[in-house]
């Protein structure tokens, strides 16, 4: 595992479409080439697919900023959602090791 | 873009499914009843109709994370299709048992209207008890013959669907507003997986724009699922009842020809090549599974229709659980993928209801009462407006003004009248209840008595239907229990065993009629004047007419009943049902002979929301008292009154100063006249000081702060402008042989 640099953002309460349209400003525009985007879903108390999508932008920003950026620490509800949608692979298992889908 | 919170739309799109669930639940009652007084060849169409009821019930409840109503409507659910399939006979049992399963199904919703989700103690200890009653029915009758579905082991149908069904693939594309609206695809997924075990989830982000052009409102995503599960196609579709018009939902069923699954990848326009991609991958991920033909490629499996077992297309008949089969039995060749025709046969079927529902709901539009009720009051305020420009243009000798603005008054008025007319709705409705009530009733009463309604499509005033009910129930009840005789009677009576009890309803000058009647014995009235002796409410020395005996009836605390019954026979009742259709400003009453039957009659006004009124003025006051209590107005006479009477044409007159009752200042004037009312058979006299003559006003309801004030029902505003109370003549009338109000304390 390499170390990683970078800003680690960690979105405090809902992310769900109540709040997507203030969290994406934040979310979508924090990745810098070079770096890697921390993205900490440990306070994150609910979650639907606004916040997803929010999520899934944010990764593709970095991507395209040429960065990177990663999802750790799911909580209970962020975690069921990223499941639901067949995305739990978007979690970092090195960070959260009972994290499933650390086979890829 | 919407600027409604989306917690009120959340709350909208659940009171839309409270009010929807609603009416499935009054339809699965309507069902269930017909079913058990023999509906015949209908039989089967009805049982069809009970399983959609709550099958759709159970997915809307599952979006929305109502537990508990999910969990006990999928046992119910399971039962029916059970019946459905032939497996349980419709039986009276049957229907008794489901019957109250549907009530709790009602109760729980109505808790979710009032915005409680959660199950209380009791309810849920009463589900339990409903489903325990229900729990013979959930195993199938011993196969017969008849049965067409090959289940040779069917599975318990109260435990949870286990995932031995074949493998469906659900395509699902939300509607761009489907987050703006409430509807989290999310919702869907997690309850998708409560019908089967998800094999696999394919989020689909492939139209994400960037940061910059990102709408976080809308939905972008859309998902493939594969679902290991025995629920029929219609199950799963239902699941996306709520949001199929604006979504692109594809369900593509094992056995499915495999070009449904090319279809689905081609639907996907740009994006067709990676979900063609993750369809092979599912496929050779499922290539082991024995249940799933092989999707994707055409070729391998497809076509196997000559080992379809009994070929005559019994997937139909077998229900859900027809395309899983049984777990043991199911090699391969004997999950028999459907002909292409079939398939398309069967789509065409699941288009039709779904065509019909748009049709119907474009006709009709649910508006909540409380903007109609605003729009009436607007209406209301128009009118009074209008007779105050009406009055000015008089005064002011314009004629050109005064005749345009006839002509507005006159629109003003139809306006009025259409607005007052939205709100008027069939009291059919309210008379179907009724099944269920004497049904009830006269089950526990051990008697056989069939309901008869006739005038259903009479029309009244929304707001009055649903303050009638109670004391229709009642007067139901009464009829039921007091009325019709035990068979036994009837029979030495040398009337058919089975008693009728009707309901009719009709319109009569400008009042509504409705009409409980049974054939029964007739009322007692010997027996009712002795309990009225007995209970001091007559004279023993009296010999009241019938129509006076009758009306003891509605005495408090009168009952005639030998023994306290559970339903009728308390001594609280008909004078609470006198007292509430009063309230309404209706009256009852009753017609009644002797071993032929008794007819209770309710008269009500068309609408509770306007009045003709007859003002009067006292002082510097005005009131109106409702023209239709009004007898004649006659002038105070200046001698021989005695101290709250006068002669009238040789009858005493009890009579309200109404100066005095409602401690208006001043001295009484010089000449003052009486208004003679009459309720409930007798007459009293309000004491005014002037006549002013009719108005037509609407009635506005009096804040908290009036609350206390006996003797007026309401207030309206005058074409001057002025604020005139509307006089409760049931209450004065009741006052006045009571001190009238003290003035000043």
């Amino acid at each position: 595992v390499t170390r990683r640099t970078g800003r680690t953002l960690r979105p405090t309460g809902e992310l769900t479409v109540q709040t997507a349209a203030a969290r994406a400003a934040v979310l979508t525009s924090a990745a810098t080439a070079g770096e890697t985007l921390t993205l900490d879903l440990s306070r994150v108390t609910e979650m639907d697919t606004a916040g997803l999508q929010v999520l899934l932008v944010a990764l593709a920003e970095a991507r395209t900023a040429g960065g990177a950026a990663r999802i750790v620490s799911p909580s209970p509800a962020a975690r069921e959602a990223l499941e639901l949608a067949g995305l739990s692979r978007l979690v970092d298992p090195a960070v959260d090791p009972a994290a499933p889908g650390a086979d890829s | 873009v919407s600027t409604v919170p989306l917690e009120e739309q959340m709350a909208a799109a659940l009171q839309t499914f409270v009010i929807e669930a609603d009416d499935l639940l009054t339809e699965m009652e309507a069902g269930l009843l017909a079913l058990e007084s023999g509906a015949g060849p209908d039989s089967e169409e009805i049982v069809n109709a009970l399983f959609r009821a709550v099958h759709t019930v159970k997915g809307s409840s599952g979006l929305f994370g109502l537990d508990i109503i999910v969990g006990f409507a999928h046992v119910v659910e399971n039962v029916l299709d059970l019946v459905r399939a032939g497996a349980v006979p419709v039986t009276p049992p049957l229907v008794g048992a489901l019957l109250p399963c549907r009530d709790h199904l009602a109760r729980l919703l109505g808790a979710v209207g009032e915005g409680r989700t959660e199950a209380t103690p009791e309810e849920t200890a009463a589900g339990e008890t409903l489903l325990a009653a229900l729990r013979p029915f959930a195993e199938p009758a011993a196969p017969a013959g008849a049965v067409p579905a090959p289940r040779t082991s069917p599975e318990p149908p109260v435990s949870a669907p286990a995932p031995t069904g074949g493998t469906a693939v659900l395509s699902l594309r939300f509607g761009p507003d489907c987050l703006r609206t409430g509807m989290d695809p999310l919702s869907f997924l997690r309850y998708l997986a409560t019908l089967g075990e998800t094999v696999a989830v394919e989020c689909l982000d492939g139209l994400l724009p960037g940061a910059d052009d990102l709408d976080p409102e809308q939905c972008y995503l859309a998902f493939l699922v594969a679902l290991r599960t025995d629920q029929s196609r219609e199950a799963l579709e239902g699941v996306f009842d709520f949001v199929r018009d604006e979504s692109d939902i594809r369900v593509v069923m094992p056995g499915d020809p495999a070009s449904a699954l090319t279809e689905v990848a081609a639907s996907y326009g740009p994006l067709a090549g990676t979900v063609a991609t993750w369809l092979r991958e599912l496929a050779d991920e499922l290539a082991g599974d024995p249940v799933r033909e092989p999707v994707g490629d055409a070729g391998d499996g497809t076509g196997a229709a000559e080992e379809l077992p009994g070929s005559d297309g019994p997937r139909e008949t077998g229900g859900p659980a027809a395309p899983g089969g049984d777990p043991q039995g199911s090699a391969p060749g004997e999950t028999p993928p459907v002909p292409p025709a079939t398939g398309a046969v069967r789509e065409r079927a699941a288009a039709t209801p779904a065509a019909a529902r748009g049709a119907a709901e474009n006709r009709t539009v649910r508006v909540d009462a409380d903007r109609l009720d605003r729009l009436i009051d607007a209406v209301g305020e128009l009118v009074i407006a209008g007779a105050g420009a009406a009055l000015h243009s008089q005064l002011s000798g314009d004629e050109a003004l005064e005749g345009s603005l006839g002509e507005v008054m006159r629109l003003v008025e139809e306006v009025r009248d259409g607005a007052l007319q939205l709100r008027m709705v069939p009291i059919g409705t309210t008379f179907s209840r009724f099944q269920r009530v004497v049904r009830d009733v006269s089950t526990a009463l051990g008697k056989d008595v069939s309901l008869v309604v006739s005038g259903g499509d009479t029309e009244v005033d929304k707001a009055l239907v649903e303050q009638i009910g109670d004391p229709l129930t009642h007067l139901v009840r009464n009829a039921l229990d007091h009325g019709i005789e035990p068979a036994e009677v009837r029979a030495a009576r040398g009337k058919p065993v089975r008693g009728t009890l009707r309901l009719n309803a009709f319109h009569d000058s400008g009042s509504i009629v409705i009409e409980v009647s049974d054939d029964g014995g007739g009322i007692d009235t010997d027996a009712v004047l002795a309990r009225g002796i007995e209970r001091g409410l007559v004279d023993p020395a009296a010999s009241p007419s019938e129509k006076e005996i009758h009306a003891l009836l509605f005495e408090p605390g009168f009952s005639t009943a030998r023994e306290v019954t559970d339903l009728s026979g308390r001594g609280v009742g008909m004078d609470v049902v006198k007292r509430n259709v009063a309230a309404l400003r209706g009256t009852v009453d009753v017609e009644s002979r002797r071993g032929e039957g008794t007819t209770m009659r309710i008269r009500l006004p068309l609408t509770l929301a306007i009045i003709d009124g007859f003002v009067v003025g006292v002082g510097g006051a005005t009131f109106v008292v409702p023209l239709d209590r009004v007898v004649e107005c006659v002038e105070l006479p200046s001698s021989g009154l005695t101290r709250d009477c006068m002669d009238l044409r040789g009858e005493v007159l009890p009579f309200v100063r109404l100066r005095s009752h409602f401690a208006v200042a001043g001295e009484p004037a010089r000449r003052e006249n009486v208004v003679v009312v009459e309720y409930a058979g007798s007459r009293t006299g309000l004491v005014v000081d002037t006549l002013k003559g009719e108005f037509q006003t609407v009635i506005k309801p009096l804040g908290p702060l009036f609350g206390h004030v006996q003797g007026v029902g309401g207030a309206t505003i005058l074409g001057n402008g002025d604020v005139a109370l509307i006089i409760d003549v049931p209450v004065l009338v009741r006052d006045a042989g009571r001190q009238p109000a003290a003035p000043g304390s």
